[in-house]
């Protein structure tokens, strides 16, 4: 199982930068970096804020998919 | 990840300089010893050559930390007090500083048993080098911190 996520799109839309994302969500940079790139999986409580900052539900942006092997 | 290499760094000179500051009262007592009627007590005998080039990287290292801080409003005795190698300001930093403890704990659990091999050999190498369990111990907790810094590093930039 792989958490996939639509942080990326949804922060273009909204044309926040990296920076001032993380700044909203009380993050790095780098997590924001890491987190669009899938490579960090966010706790739930980051998940709901993100959602919250962007007003969708946590499903809406994360979606969880089976491994393709 | 600046501050995370900086404190590493800091760290592993102050257990260079420490054994060193041990060995040196260690000869000087056992000099006293050997007199103890018409010895002329404890003098601390301090080698330059040694313990200034530690000193001199160990303040250039402080200056590029603290000049290159990221929180700008605080003060060089808050920030000099901090321990900043544990860098924890986000839940991944937090996990990540969790990952690189697990990593210096292993490389203790290894690194330990090999100083052991080398104490097998002890005689023959304190005659060599009277102040080598000084600098093994040094050695042994630099090797922890820098596994410490190397774990960081590979894991922040994931």
């Amino acid at each position: 199982m792989q958490l996939t996520n639509h942080v990326r799109l949804y922060r273009q839309q909204h044309k926040w930068t990296q920076e001032q994302f993380a700044e909203r969500i009380g993050v790095t940079r780098q997590t924001v970096i890491s987190l669009e790139k899938g490579s960090y999986t966010p706790s739930l409580l980051l998940a709901m804020q993100i959602a919250r900052v962007f007003d969708r539900p946590v499903e809406e942006l994360f979606q969880l998919e089976e491994d393709s092997k | 990840m600046k501050r995370v290499v900086t404190q590493s760094l800091l760290n592993c000179c102050l257990y260079f300089l420490a054994a060193y500051l041990i060995s040196a009262i260690h000869a000087n007592l056992k000099l006293f010893q050997d007199d103890p009627v018409s010895g002329t007590g404890l003098s601390l005998k301090l080698d330059l050559r040694i313990i200034l080039p530690l000193i001199i990287i160990a303040i250039i290292v402080s200056g590029i930390g603290y000049l290159s801080r990221t929180d700008r409003s605080r003060s060089l005795s808050k920030w000099s007090t901090s321990t900043a190698e544990f860098s924890d300001s986000d839940e991944r930093e937090a996990q990540i500083t969790g990952k690189a403890t697990r990593a210096a704990y292993v490389a203790f659990m290894i690194s330990l048993p090999v100083l052991m091999i080398a104490f097998l050999f002890e005689q023959p190498l304190l005659e060599r080098y009277p102040a080598f369990p000084f600098y093994a111990i040094a050695l042994i907790l630099s090797v922890g911190t820098i596994t410490y810094m190397t774990a960081w590093i590979v894991h922040i930039r994931r």
